[in-house]
């Protein structure tokens, strides 16, 4: 398998910067501001050979979740009346809210996809030590982020066991409950299995405290990688407060 | 070596799942363990290994007793899924993470990986990542990671489950050539009858028989009792007449 050239930068590199890159995002408000930031996150995604499909699959929960709110953020009522339909009021500051945040969350997910794209996820680890976030939070984060994946597996697996059973042949109030019901079945059991993987990582020493076997060697150009996302990250601290 | 002294334990809320257990495993011999399903195999080793905490009676091995989640480099277990042992990116995380806890020093730190990759005759696995391997390199991977600490009592919990025929002979070959002292439950009595020497028949929370596995398998009586059948191997065979 080909490595993606993201996999090549230092993860404590790739780490800070785009940490840093996500903090940035996150403070901007005004519209050129956000709007660089995504074009950079895009870019960002394509040249280091993060594959588009893999970051739109990971765009699409959070974005049906905001498809789901926008109903109830363009009705919130503001000052600036935009438009008056038959029924509903449309305000400008719901539409650029609903703006807003689509914008930035679009962009953070996509550095989050680069970050943790074909991550090694011991290695992640062991660079969040080495910038000095503590051991007890790494394993919160990690545990999480595995629970997380671990649940998405099960889901998938059970919903192709429910489609083969024809489940999504019933429809209404009935099909939602067994849906819920299943989803909260798993939200058990990938909890369940959580601790089990805990009380493995005990029974083999593990006192929430990491060790890794390799150390980190970094490159020139995992520096100048950084360099530009940082730069970027300061242009659009600086459009911000600039434009 | 492993001493089991009047055990008893309920999981809260819950009947009595095993009564008064007396046991003791002989060093460098295996045993197996066999019941019907929600018997408390799976209770016993997790107690054994300190997963669980008796409500009475003391577990000792090597003449350490056994304490509540606490880390024993002398006794290791075997999980029933692989998937709640390998949680690394890749399987060398794995094997390295119990040696790498215990205090080993960098450098040593392949050595040892690869020389318990070897005795499991899959040095291949080294850097792949446990996802994408198959039910039999998984248990394989995982029973590395338990070797790789030098463990003198090993706890197999079902590992032929869901093992095809070549991989369960390749664990069973891998189970011949160990030196540690083995305790194996199974529903698999003919790969029982190629791996051990002694049984424990537990029933209701309790033993009830305890000897050299031929002579008890071969008693049918027993073996119906308690909801098992006498293997084949053991059925004498039949005269064939030839005309
Ligand atoms: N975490 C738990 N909480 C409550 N009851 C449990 C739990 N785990 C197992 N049991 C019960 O304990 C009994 C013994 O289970 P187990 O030790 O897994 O049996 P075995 O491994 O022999 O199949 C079963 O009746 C099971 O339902
Ligand atoms: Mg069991």
């Amino acid at each position: 398998m080909k490595k993606a050239p993201i996999q090549f930068w230092d993860y404590r590199w790739k780490l800070v910067s785009l940490v840093i890159l996500i903090f940035a995002i996150a403070y901007t408000g005004k519209p050129a501001a956000m709007i660089s930031g995504l074009a950079f996150s895009l870019l960002l995604t394509f040249f280091t050979g993060t594959n588009p499909g893999e970051a739109v699959k990971n765009l699409k929960t959070p974005l049906y979740l905001l498809l789901f709110m926008s109903p109830f953020i363009i009705l919130t009522p503001g000052r600036e009346l935009l438009w008056q339909l038959p029924v509903v009021k449309i305000y400008r500051e719901s539409l650029d809210l609903l703006f807003t945040i689509l914008l930035k969350s679009t962009s953070i997910i996509l550095i989050f996809n680069a970050l943790l794209y074909k991550a090694d996820l011991t290695r992640l680890m062991q660079a969040m030590k080495t910038v000095g976030i503590p051991g007890k939070l790494i394993s919160i984060l990690i545990s999480t982020y595995r629970y997380i994946f671990l649940y998405r597996k099960d889901l998938v697996k059970l919903s192709i066991a429910a489609k083969l059973r024809a489940h999504s042949k019933r429809r209404g109030f009935s099909h939602l409950l067994t849906s819920a019901d299943i989803m909260l079945t798993l939200l058990v059991r990938s909890y369940e299995q959580s601790e089990r993987v805990q009380a493995a990582m005990v029974m083999r020493g593990y006192r929430g405290e990491f060790y890794f076997a390799e150390k980190f060697k970094s490159k020139f150009s995992d520096k100048i990688i950084s360099l530009v996302v940082l730069m970027a990250a300061t242009g659009i601290i600086l459009m911000e407060n600039l434009c | 070596m492993l001493n089991i002294d009047n055990i008893s334990f309920a999981y809260p809320g819950g009947n009595p799942i095993l009564k008064e257990i007396n046991l003791t495993l002989v060093k460098g011999e295996n045993t197996a363990l066999v019941g019907p399903n929600g018997s408390g195999k799976t209770t016993l080793f997790l107690l054994c290994c300190g997963i669980l905490k008796e409500q009475a009676g003391k577990i000792e091995v090597d003449g350490k007793f056994i304490q509540h989640k606490k880390f024993n480099s002398k006794i290791s277990y075997l999980f029933q899924s692989p998937d709640d042992q390998l949680f690394s990116s890749t399987i060398f995380d794995d094997v390295a993470f119990g040696p790498l806890n215990m205090g080993v020093e960098k450098k040593d730190i392949h050595g040892i990986v690869r020389e318990a990759l070897k005795r499991v005759n899959s040095e291949k696995l080294s850097d792949k990542s446990s996802f994408h391997l198959s039910g039999g390199e998984k248990r394989i991977a995982a029973i590395a990671s338990l070797l790789s600490m030098n463990p003198e009592v090993l706890l197999f919990d079902e590992p032929t489950a869901n093992l095809d025929s070549r991989n369960k002979r390749k664990v069973i070959e891998l189970i011949q050539c160990m030196d540690e002292t083995l305790f194996i439950s199974s529903h698999d009595l003919e790969f029982l009858l190629e791996t051990c020497g002694r049984v424990i028949v537990i029933d209701e929370g309790r033993i009830v028989a305890d000897g050299p596995i031929r002579e008890i398998m071969s008693d049918e009586e027993l073996m119906k009792r308690h909801g098992l059948e006498k293997p084949h191997s053991l059925i004498p065979h039949q005269e064939r007449h030839h005309y």
